[in-house]
Protein backbone atom coordinates (compact mmCIF):
# COMPACT_ATOMS: atom_id res chain seq x y z
CA UNK A 1 0.00 0.00 0.00
CA UNK A 2 1.32 3.34 -1.22
CA UNK A 3 1.22 6.04 1.31
CA UNK A 4 1.78 9.57 0.34
CA UNK A 5 3.92 12.20 2.44
CA UNK A 6 4.00 15.29 1.80
CA UNK A 7 6.17 17.40 4.19
CA UNK A 8 6.03 21.34 4.03
CA UNK A 9 5.40 21.91 0.62
CA UNK A 10 5.55 25.73 -0.43
CA UNK A 11 4.79 26.38 -4.45
CA UNK A 12 4.51 29.87 -6.34
CA UNK A 13 2.93 30.46 -9.22
CA UNK A 14 4.54 33.27 -11.20
CA UNK A 15 6.36 34.67 -8.33
CA UNK A 16 2.78 34.38 -5.84
CA UNK A 17 3.06 31.95 -3.54
CA UNK A 18 0.02 29.14 -3.79
CA UNK A 19 0.51 26.24 -1.09
CA UNK A 20 2.51 27.47 2.02
CA UNK A 21 4.39 24.86 3.88
CA UNK A 22 1.63 22.07 3.34
CA UNK A 23 2.80 18.72 5.69
CA UNK A 24 -0.08 15.87 5.48
CA UNK A 25 -0.08 12.28 4.69
CA UNK A 26 -3.00 9.96 2.83
CA UNK A 27 -2.48 6.58 3.63
CA UNK A 28 -2.82 3.72 1.57
CA UNK A 29 -6.51 1.91 1.62
CA UNK A 30 -8.19 5.29 2.53
CA UNK A 31 -10.00 8.32 0.94
CA UNK A 32 -8.24 11.28 1.84
CA UNK A 33 -10.52 14.70 0.66
CA UNK A 34 -9.21 17.71 0.17
CA UNK A 35 -11.90 20.84 0.22
CA UNK A 36 -11.67 24.52 0.20
CA UNK A 37 -12.52 27.86 -1.29
CA UNK A 38 -11.86 27.82 -5.05
CA UNK A 39 -8.08 29.04 -5.26
CA UNK A 40 -7.21 27.61 -2.06
CA UNK A 41 -4.79 25.62 -3.79
CA UNK A 42 -6.37 22.09 -3.75
CA UNK A 43 -5.32 21.90 -7.60
CA UNK A 44 -2.24 23.24 -7.37
CA UNK A 45 -1.23 20.19 -4.31
CA UNK A 46 -2.65 17.58 -6.60
CA UNK A 47 -0.50 18.49 -9.54
CA UNK A 48 2.19 18.63 -7.11
CA UNK A 49 1.99 15.11 -6.00
CA UNK A 50 2.08 14.29 -9.73
CA UNK A 51 5.61 15.91 -10.32
CA UNK A 52 3.59 18.37 -12.80
CA UNK A 53 4.45 21.29 -10.58
CA UNK A 54 7.51 21.34 -9.04
CA UNK A 55 7.85 22.98 -5.41
CA UNK A 56 10.26 25.88 -4.50
CA UNK A 57 10.17 24.01 -0.85
CA UNK A 58 9.58 21.11 0.85
CA UNK A 59 9.18 17.47 -0.09
CA UNK A 60 7.07 14.58 -0.73
CA UNK A 61 7.24 10.40 -0.61
CA UNK A 62 5.46 7.86 -2.16
CA UNK A 63 6.17 4.85 -0.09
CA UNK A 64 9.01 6.86 1.62
CA UNK A 65 10.44 7.27 -1.69
CA UNK A 66 11.72 11.19 -1.90
CA UNK A 67 9.75 11.91 -5.70
CA UNK A 68 11.29 15.46 -6.31
CA UNK A 69 14.18 13.73 -8.75
CA UNK A 70 11.36 11.63 -11.03
CA UNK A 71 9.36 12.76 -14.08
CA UNK A 72 6.33 12.56 -14.15
CA UNK A 73 6.41 9.52 -16.52
CA UNK A 74 8.36 8.06 -13.54
CA UNK A 75 5.46 8.80 -11.44
CA UNK A 76 2.92 7.08 -13.89
CA UNK A 77 5.14 4.39 -14.28
CA UNK A 78 5.34 3.98 -10.25
CA UNK A 79 1.39 3.99 -10.40
CA UNK A 80 0.94 7.31 -9.66
CA UNK A 81 -1.86 8.87 -11.19
CA UNK A 82 -3.63 12.23 -11.71
CA UNK A 83 -7.31 12.77 -13.44
CA UNK A 84 -7.18 16.37 -13.48
CA UNK A 85 -10.19 18.61 -13.84
CA UNK A 86 -12.15 19.82 -16.83
CA UNK A 87 -13.30 17.56 -19.89
CA UNK A 88 -9.92 17.51 -21.60
CA UNK A 89 -10.62 14.35 -23.74
CA UNK A 90 -8.28 13.99 -27.23
CA UNK A 91 -11.75 14.85 -29.52
CA UNK A 92 -10.77 13.01 -32.69
CA UNK A 93 -9.91 9.64 -30.99
CA UNK A 94 -12.64 7.40 -30.07
CA UNK A 95 -13.49 6.72 -26.31
CA UNK A 96 -11.74 3.65 -26.57
CA UNK A 97 -8.67 5.44 -27.89
CA UNK A 98 -9.00 7.54 -25.51
CA UNK A 99 -8.82 4.86 -22.81
CA UNK A 100 -5.73 2.84 -24.44
CA UNK A 101 -3.85 6.05 -24.51
CA UNK A 102 -4.12 6.36 -20.59
CA UNK A 103 -2.72 2.88 -20.73
CA UNK A 104 0.39 3.90 -22.48
CA UNK A 105 2.51 2.88 -19.90
CA UNK A 106 0.77 -0.25 -18.39
CA UNK A 107 0.67 -1.92 -21.78
CA UNK A 108 0.20 -5.46 -20.27
CA UNK A 109 -3.19 -6.41 -20.17
CA UNK A 110 -4.64 -2.97 -20.85
CA UNK A 111 -7.56 -4.73 -22.74
CA UNK A 112 -8.82 -6.68 -20.03
CA UNK A 113 -9.01 -3.34 -17.80
CA UNK A 114 -10.48 -1.50 -20.77
CA UNK A 115 -13.59 -4.10 -20.34
CA UNK A 116 -13.51 -3.43 -16.60
CA UNK A 117 -13.81 0.26 -17.12
CA UNK A 118 -16.66 -0.14 -19.97
CA UNK A 119 -18.41 -2.75 -17.25
CA UNK A 120 -18.12 -0.07 -14.94
CA UNK A 121 -19.71 2.45 -17.60
CA UNK A 122 -21.79 0.75 -19.71
CA UNK A 123 -23.13 4.06 -21.08
CA UNK A 124 -19.58 4.60 -21.99
CA UNK A 125 -18.71 0.81 -24.07
CA UNK A 126 -22.33 1.48 -26.26
CA UNK A 127 -20.07 4.59 -27.49
CA UNK A 128 -16.71 3.32 -27.57
CA UNK A 129 -16.17 3.69 -31.57
CA UNK A 130 -17.37 7.26 -31.02
CA UNK A 131 -14.72 10.55 -31.44
CA UNK A 132 -14.56 11.54 -27.63
CA UNK A 133 -15.19 15.01 -29.10
CA UNK A 134 -18.78 14.43 -30.02
CA UNK A 135 -19.58 12.76 -26.33
CA UNK A 136 -21.84 15.19 -23.91
CA UNK A 137 -19.57 17.05 -21.72
CA UNK A 138 -20.69 14.80 -18.92
CA UNK A 139 -19.54 11.79 -21.03
CA UNK A 140 -16.13 13.77 -21.86
CA UNK A 141 -15.95 13.81 -18.02
CA UNK A 142 -16.13 9.79 -17.51
CA UNK A 143 -13.72 9.54 -19.80
CA UNK A 144 -11.04 11.18 -18.54
CA UNK A 145 -11.93 9.55 -15.17
CA UNK A 146 -11.94 5.97 -17.20
CA UNK A 147 -8.43 6.79 -18.74
CA UNK A 148 -7.30 7.76 -15.62
CA UNK A 149 -8.73 4.28 -13.87
CA UNK A 150 -7.17 2.26 -16.82
CA UNK A 151 -4.00 2.57 -15.59
CA UNK A 152 -4.88 0.56 -12.73
CA UNK A 153 -3.08 3.20 -10.09
CA UNK A 154 -1.81 2.56 -6.54
CA UNK A 155 -1.97 6.15 -6.17
CA UNK A 156 -5.01 8.11 -7.57
CA UNK A 157 -4.91 11.74 -7.31
CA UNK A 158 -8.52 12.76 -8.70
CA UNK A 159 -9.28 16.97 -9.04
CA UNK A 160 -13.24 17.57 -8.70
CA UNK A 161 -14.16 14.33 -10.33
CA UNK A 162 -18.08 14.38 -10.10
CA UNK A 163 -17.86 17.88 -12.11
CA UNK A 164 -20.82 17.45 -14.65
CA UNK A 165 -21.60 14.04 -13.66
CA UNK A 166 -25.64 13.29 -13.07
CA UNK A 167 -25.93 11.96 -9.31
CA UNK A 168 -26.37 8.22 -10.70
CA UNK A 169 -23.07 8.09 -12.34
CA UNK A 170 -21.10 10.30 -9.48
CA UNK A 171 -22.79 7.42 -7.19
CA UNK A 172 -21.67 5.02 -9.34
CA UNK A 173 -18.36 6.33 -9.25
CA UNK A 174 -17.96 6.62 -5.44
CA UNK A 175 -18.48 3.00 -5.14
CA UNK A 176 -15.85 2.74 -7.50
CA UNK A 177 -13.99 4.69 -5.19
CA UNK A 178 -14.64 2.77 -2.08
CA UNK A 179 -13.92 -0.33 -4.03
CA UNK A 180 -10.29 0.68 -5.42
CA UNK A 181 -10.00 1.85 -1.01
CA UNK A 182 -11.06 -1.17 -0.30
CA UNK A 183 -8.10 -3.02 -2.62
CA UNK A 184 -5.36 -0.68 -0.92
CA UNK A 185 -5.32 1.81 -3.40
CA UNK A 186 -4.45 5.37 -2.40
CA UNK A 187 -7.14 7.99 -2.80
CA UNK A 188 -6.32 11.61 -2.79
CA UNK A 189 -9.70 13.51 -3.68
CA UNK A 190 -10.14 17.38 -4.42
CA UNK A 191 -13.32 19.44 -4.61
CA UNK A 192 -16.63 20.92 -4.24
CA UNK A 193 -18.55 18.15 -4.16
CA UNK A 194 -18.29 18.85 -0.19
CA UNK A 195 -20.20 16.77 2.17
CA UNK A 196 -20.65 14.09 -0.91
CA UNK A 197 -16.16 13.91 -0.47
CA UNK A 198 -16.21 14.00 3.39
CA UNK A 199 -19.41 11.69 3.66
CA UNK A 200 -17.04 9.27 1.83
CA UNK A 201 -13.05 10.08 3.38
CA UNK A 202 -11.66 8.29 5.85
CA UNK A 203 -9.60 12.03 6.25
CA UNK A 204 -10.23 15.12 5.52
CA UNK A 205 -8.63 18.51 4.89
CA UNK A 206 -9.69 22.05 4.46
CA UNK A 207 -7.35 24.18 2.73
CA UNK A 208 -7.40 27.71 2.78
CA UNK A 209 -5.35 30.65 1.02
CA UNK A 210 -2.27 27.71 0.82
CA UNK A 211 -2.39 26.22 3.98
CA UNK A 212 -4.45 23.51 6.03
CA UNK A 213 -7.02 24.80 8.68
CA UNK A 214 -8.41 21.87 9.61
CA UNK A 215 -7.88 17.94 9.63
CA UNK A 216 -9.54 14.97 10.68
CA UNK A 217 -11.85 12.53 9.90
CA UNK A 218 -14.24 13.40 7.14
CA UNK A 219 -17.17 13.35 9.83
CA UNK A 220 -15.66 15.11 12.20
CA UNK A 221 -14.77 17.59 9.68
CA UNK A 222 -18.73 17.89 8.43
CA UNK A 223 -19.52 18.89 11.70
CA UNK A 224 -16.88 22.05 12.44
CA UNK A 225 -18.19 25.05 12.24
CA UNK A 226 -15.47 26.76 11.31
CA UNK A 227 -15.65 24.73 7.90
CA UNK A 228 -19.75 25.70 7.84
CA UNK A 229 -18.70 28.93 7.48
CA UNK A 230 -15.80 28.96 4.93
CA UNK A 231 -17.69 26.27 2.43
CA UNK A 232 -21.30 27.00 2.87
CA UNK A 233 -20.76 30.61 4.43
CA UNK A 234 -23.20 32.80 6.52
CA UNK A 235 -26.58 34.80 4.85
CA UNK A 236 -24.73 38.21 5.62
CA UNK A 237 -21.67 36.85 2.57
CA UNK A 238 -23.02 38.46 0.10
CA UNK A 239 -20.47 41.54 -0.41
CA UNK A 240 -17.73 39.01 0.08
CA UNK A 241 -17.17 38.41 -3.84
CA UNK A 242 -18.25 35.63 -5.21
CA UNK A 243 -14.88 33.36 -4.76
CA UNK B 1 -43.95 45.36 -28.55
CA UNK B 2 -46.52 45.90 -26.14
CA UNK B 3 -49.21 46.60 -28.94
CA UNK B 4 -49.01 43.01 -30.08
CA UNK B 5 -50.35 41.61 -27.10
CA UNK B 6 -50.97 38.44 -29.17
CA UNK B 7 -50.67 35.45 -26.58
CA UNK B 8 -47.65 33.53 -27.74
CA UNK B 9 -44.78 32.20 -25.18
CA UNK B 10 -41.73 34.61 -24.93
CA UNK B 11 -40.12 31.38 -26.05
CA UNK B 12 -41.47 28.08 -27.64
CA UNK B 13 -39.94 24.92 -28.97
CA UNK B 14 -42.58 23.11 -31.32
CA UNK B 15 -41.27 19.40 -31.74
CA UNK B 16 -37.43 20.11 -32.26
CA UNK B 17 -36.12 17.44 -33.48
CA UNK B 18 -32.05 17.21 -34.06
CA UNK B 19 -29.94 14.98 -35.70
CA UNK B 20 -26.17 14.09 -34.93
CA UNK B 21 -24.02 11.42 -37.10
CA UNK B 22 -27.28 10.22 -38.01
CA UNK B 23 -28.74 9.33 -34.77
CA UNK B 24 -31.73 11.52 -33.20
CA UNK B 25 -30.26 13.58 -29.94
CA UNK B 26 -33.37 15.37 -29.67
CA UNK B 27 -36.90 13.82 -30.43
CA UNK B 28 -39.71 16.10 -31.09
CA UNK B 29 -39.72 18.03 -28.33
CA UNK B 30 -42.02 21.13 -26.98
CA UNK B 31 -42.18 23.21 -24.48
CA UNK B 32 -42.32 27.52 -23.71
CA UNK B 33 -40.75 29.78 -21.18
CA UNK B 34 -42.59 32.92 -19.87
CA UNK B 35 -40.39 36.30 -19.30
CA UNK B 36 -39.00 36.41 -16.07
CA UNK B 37 -39.00 32.84 -15.55
CA UNK B 38 -36.39 30.40 -14.85
CA UNK B 39 -36.17 26.45 -15.82
CA UNK B 40 -33.57 24.24 -15.55
CA UNK B 41 -33.29 21.26 -17.59
CA UNK B 42 -32.02 18.05 -15.70
CA UNK B 43 -31.32 14.53 -17.04
CA UNK B 44 -28.70 11.74 -17.35
CA UNK B 45 -25.51 12.43 -18.78
CA UNK B 46 -25.93 12.57 -22.55
CA UNK B 47 -29.65 12.76 -22.46
CA UNK B 48 -29.16 15.92 -24.83
CA UNK B 49 -29.51 18.90 -22.07
CA UNK B 50 -26.52 21.07 -23.84
CA UNK B 51 -28.13 20.41 -27.46
CA UNK B 52 -31.26 22.01 -26.26
CA UNK B 53 -29.19 24.97 -25.90
CA UNK B 54 -27.29 24.55 -29.01
CA UNK B 55 -30.47 24.70 -31.10
CA UNK B 56 -32.01 27.25 -29.33
CA UNK B 57 -29.07 29.17 -30.09
CA UNK B 58 -28.59 27.90 -33.74
CA UNK B 59 -25.36 26.21 -33.28
CA UNK B 60 -27.18 23.54 -34.39
CA UNK B 61 -30.10 23.57 -36.83
CA UNK B 62 -33.17 21.25 -36.55
CA UNK B 63 -34.36 18.68 -39.14
CA UNK B 64 -38.00 19.46 -37.51
CA UNK B 65 -40.12 21.28 -36.09
CA UNK B 66 -39.89 25.70 -34.91
CA UNK B 67 -38.35 27.73 -32.25
CA UNK B 68 -39.86 30.89 -31.63
CA UNK B 69 -38.66 33.97 -29.68
CA UNK B 70 -40.49 36.98 -28.87
CA UNK B 71 -42.94 36.02 -31.42
CA UNK B 72 -40.40 35.67 -34.08
CA UNK B 73 -39.74 32.36 -35.90
CA UNK B 74 -35.87 31.83 -35.45
CA UNK B 75 -35.55 28.25 -36.66
CA UNK B 76 -32.45 28.13 -38.51
CA UNK B 77 -30.69 31.74 -37.82
CA UNK B 78 -27.34 32.21 -37.23
CA UNK B 79 -25.84 32.42 -33.54
CA UNK B 80 -24.38 35.87 -34.02
CA UNK B 81 -28.27 36.95 -35.02
CA UNK B 82 -29.98 35.38 -32.45
CA UNK B 83 -27.58 37.08 -30.03
CA UNK B 84 -28.23 40.36 -31.01
CA UNK B 85 -31.72 39.04 -30.78
CA UNK B 86 -31.43 38.80 -27.14
CA UNK B 87 -30.46 35.29 -25.94
CA UNK B 88 -26.69 34.34 -24.94
CA UNK B 89 -25.63 31.43 -23.25
CA UNK B 90 -22.13 30.02 -21.65
CA UNK B 91 -20.59 27.10 -22.17
CA UNK B 92 -19.81 23.83 -20.00
CA UNK B 93 -16.75 23.65 -21.27
CA UNK B 94 -15.67 27.49 -21.35
CA UNK B 95 -13.29 28.63 -24.62
CA UNK B 96 -12.17 32.40 -23.82
CA UNK B 97 -9.99 33.89 -26.15
CA UNK B 98 -7.11 32.99 -23.92
CA UNK B 99 -4.54 34.97 -24.51
CA UNK B 100 -6.49 38.09 -23.81
CA UNK B 101 -7.03 39.47 -20.17
CA UNK B 102 -10.51 39.20 -18.56
CA UNK B 103 -11.41 42.63 -19.32
CA UNK B 104 -10.62 42.35 -22.89
CA UNK B 105 -12.30 38.85 -23.25
CA UNK B 106 -15.52 40.98 -21.48
CA UNK B 107 -14.53 44.09 -23.97
CA UNK B 108 -15.07 41.73 -26.71
CA UNK B 109 -18.59 40.48 -25.82
CA UNK B 110 -19.67 43.82 -25.74
CA UNK B 111 -18.69 44.99 -29.01
CA UNK B 112 -19.53 42.40 -30.96
CA UNK B 113 -22.55 41.09 -28.87
CA UNK B 114 -24.34 44.46 -28.14
CA UNK B 115 -26.80 45.95 -29.98
CA UNK B 116 -26.39 49.29 -27.81
CA UNK B 117 -21.82 49.12 -28.18
CA UNK B 118 -21.89 51.11 -31.41
CA UNK B 119 -23.19 53.86 -29.08
CA UNK B 120 -21.04 53.35 -26.50
CA UNK B 121 -18.01 55.07 -25.96
CA UNK B 122 -14.26 53.10 -25.65
CA UNK B 123 -14.56 54.05 -21.80
CA UNK B 124 -17.96 53.44 -20.96
CA UNK B 125 -17.31 49.50 -22.46
CA UNK B 126 -14.67 48.99 -20.23
CA UNK B 127 -16.80 50.70 -17.32
CA UNK B 128 -19.46 48.17 -18.16
CA UNK B 129 -17.02 45.29 -18.42
CA UNK B 130 -15.36 45.77 -15.00
CA UNK B 131 -18.59 46.21 -13.94
CA UNK B 132 -19.41 42.59 -14.81
CA UNK B 133 -16.29 41.00 -13.80
CA UNK B 134 -17.33 42.41 -10.16
CA UNK B 135 -20.29 40.70 -10.89
CA UNK B 136 -18.96 37.57 -10.74
CA UNK B 137 -16.76 38.16 -8.46
CA UNK B 138 -13.71 38.39 -11.18
CA UNK B 139 -12.78 42.52 -10.39
CA UNK B 140 -9.62 41.63 -8.75
CA UNK B 141 -8.50 39.34 -11.78
CA UNK B 142 -8.97 42.15 -14.61
CA UNK B 143 -5.79 42.09 -16.25
CA UNK B 144 -4.94 38.55 -15.76
CA UNK B 145 -4.57 36.62 -19.22
CA UNK B 146 -7.31 34.53 -19.21
CA UNK B 147 -5.51 31.13 -19.54
CA UNK B 148 -3.92 31.92 -16.22
CA UNK B 149 -7.26 31.66 -14.58
CA UNK B 150 -8.93 28.80 -12.79
CA UNK B 151 -11.01 26.38 -14.22
CA UNK B 152 -13.85 27.87 -12.08
CA UNK B 153 -12.64 31.59 -13.06
CA UNK B 154 -12.55 30.36 -16.08
CA UNK B 155 -16.35 29.75 -16.24
CA UNK B 156 -17.32 32.50 -14.08
CA UNK B 157 -15.61 35.23 -17.31
CA UNK B 158 -17.93 32.83 -19.15
CA UNK B 159 -21.02 34.35 -17.44
CA UNK B 160 -19.51 37.57 -17.73
CA UNK B 161 -19.51 37.42 -21.15
CA UNK B 162 -22.54 36.18 -21.85
CA UNK B 163 -24.52 39.02 -19.46
CA UNK B 164 -22.46 41.39 -21.42
CA UNK B 165 -24.57 40.53 -24.41
CA UNK B 166 -27.45 42.63 -22.94
CA UNK B 167 -29.68 39.22 -23.43
CA UNK B 168 -33.19 38.88 -22.48
CA UNK B 169 -32.97 34.84 -22.07
CA UNK B 170 -29.94 33.74 -20.49
CA UNK B 171 -28.94 30.24 -21.12
CA UNK B 172 -26.70 28.74 -18.04
CA UNK B 173 -24.58 25.57 -18.68
CA UNK B 174 -23.54 24.03 -15.29
CA UNK B 175 -22.84 27.11 -13.97
CA UNK B 176 -22.64 25.41 -10.38
CA UNK B 177 -19.88 22.93 -11.23
CA UNK B 178 -16.54 23.83 -9.86
CA UNK B 179 -17.61 26.43 -7.34
CA UNK B 180 -17.53 25.67 -3.68
CA UNK B 181 -21.18 26.13 -2.23
CA UNK B 182 -20.63 29.41 -0.45
CA UNK B 183 -19.92 30.88 -4.25
CA UNK B 184 -23.00 29.15 -5.11
CA UNK B 185 -24.77 30.69 -2.81
CA UNK B 186 -23.73 34.19 -4.23
CA UNK B 187 -23.83 33.08 -7.61
CA UNK B 188 -27.48 32.58 -7.11
CA UNK B 189 -28.21 36.07 -5.80
CA UNK B 190 -26.73 37.62 -9.08
CA UNK B 191 -28.69 35.01 -11.06
CA UNK B 192 -32.14 36.94 -8.99
CA UNK B 193 -30.73 39.83 -8.96
CA UNK B 194 -30.38 39.39 -13.09
CA UNK B 195 -34.27 38.39 -13.36
CA UNK B 196 -35.90 40.99 -11.07
CA UNK B 197 -33.78 43.32 -13.52
CA UNK B 198 -36.41 41.23 -16.34
CA UNK B 199 -34.01 37.97 -17.84
CA UNK B 200 -35.41 35.09 -18.27
CA UNK B 201 -33.32 32.02 -17.93
CA UNK B 202 -32.76 28.72 -19.22
CA UNK B 203 -30.60 26.56 -16.65
CA UNK B 204 -28.38 23.04 -16.75
CA UNK B 205 -27.03 21.74 -13.80
CA UNK B 206 -26.51 18.86 -11.38
CA UNK B 207 -26.49 20.16 -8.09
CA UNK B 208 -30.19 19.21 -7.67
CA UNK B 209 -30.55 21.71 -5.00
CA UNK B 210 -29.62 24.43 -6.55
CA UNK B 211 -31.80 23.86 -9.28
CA UNK B 212 -34.54 23.12 -6.87
CA UNK B 213 -34.37 26.21 -4.70
CA UNK B 214 -34.45 28.64 -7.59
CA UNK B 215 -36.10 27.44 -10.69
CA UNK B 216 -39.99 28.26 -11.33
CA UNK B 217 -39.92 24.53 -13.45
CA UNK B 218 -37.84 21.72 -14.09
CA UNK B 219 -37.67 19.70 -17.62
CA UNK B 220 -36.40 16.43 -17.35
CA UNK B 221 -34.99 14.49 -20.64
CA UNK B 222 -34.14 11.71 -21.22
CA UNK B 223 -32.31 9.76 -24.15
CA UNK B 224 -33.49 13.15 -26.06
CA UNK B 225 -37.64 13.14 -24.90
CA UNK B 226 -39.24 15.23 -22.19
CA UNK B 227 -39.90 12.31 -19.45
CA UNK B 228 -41.62 14.95 -16.86
CA UNK B 229 -41.89 18.63 -16.36
CA UNK B 230 -43.60 20.81 -13.92
CA UNK B 231 -42.84 22.17 -10.58
CA UNK B 232 -39.46 21.03 -8.78
CA UNK B 233 -40.59 19.15 -6.20
CA UNK B 234 -43.26 17.41 -9.13
CA UNK B 235 -40.83 16.66 -11.00
CA UNK B 236 -37.57 15.44 -8.76
CA UNK B 237 -40.70 13.10 -7.10
CA UNK B 238 -41.35 11.00 -10.73
CA UNK B 239 -40.75 7.78 -11.13
CA UNK B 240 -39.25 7.77 -14.07
CA UNK B 241 -36.69 10.86 -13.39
CA UNK B 242 -35.72 9.09 -10.70
CA UNK B 243 -34.80 5.48 -12.36
CA UNK B 244 -32.80 7.27 -14.90
CA UNK B 245 -31.40 10.11 -13.53
CA UNK B 246 -30.76 9.24 -9.43
CA UNK B 247 -30.97 5.92 -9.87
CA UNK B 248 -33.46 5.02 -6.64
CA UNK B 249 -36.27 6.57 -5.21
CA UNK B 250 -36.00 10.34 -3.26
CA UNK B 251 -38.43 11.36 -0.95
CA UNK B 252 -37.05 14.80 -0.10
CA UNK B 253 -35.06 17.56 -1.98
CA UNK B 254 -32.93 17.99 1.14
CA UNK B 255 -31.58 13.94 0.46
CA UNK B 256 -30.38 15.42 -2.69
CA UNK B 257 -27.98 17.77 -1.66
CA UNK B 258 -24.92 17.12 -3.74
Amino acid sequence: MAKVEVKKLSICYVKRPIVHEVTFCAEGGQITALVGPNGAGKTTILKAIAGIIRPIKGEIFIDGIPTSGLTVEELVKLGVVYIPEGMSVFAEMSVEENLEVGGYLHRDRLKERIETVFSLLPELGKKRKIPAGMLSGGEQRMVTIGRGLVVGATVLLLDDPFLGLSPLIANRFCEVFQKLRQEGKTLLIAGQHVRRLLKAADKGILIEDGHISLEGTGSELLKNPHLTQVLFGHFNAVSSSVT
Amino acid sequence: MDKKAIKVPYLLLESVTVERNQREVLRGISFSLERQEIISIIGPNGAGKSTVFDVITGFVKPISGRIIFKGIDITGWDPHRICRLGISRTFQISRPFSSMTALENVVVAIMFGNKRAKRMTDEAIHDRARELLELVGLGHKTNTVSRCLTLSEQRRLEVARAVATDPELLLLDEFAAGLSPKAIDNALKVIERLRQEGLSLLIIDHFLNVTARISDRIIALHEGEIIASGSPTEVLKNKAVAAAYFGGSVDTVEELRE
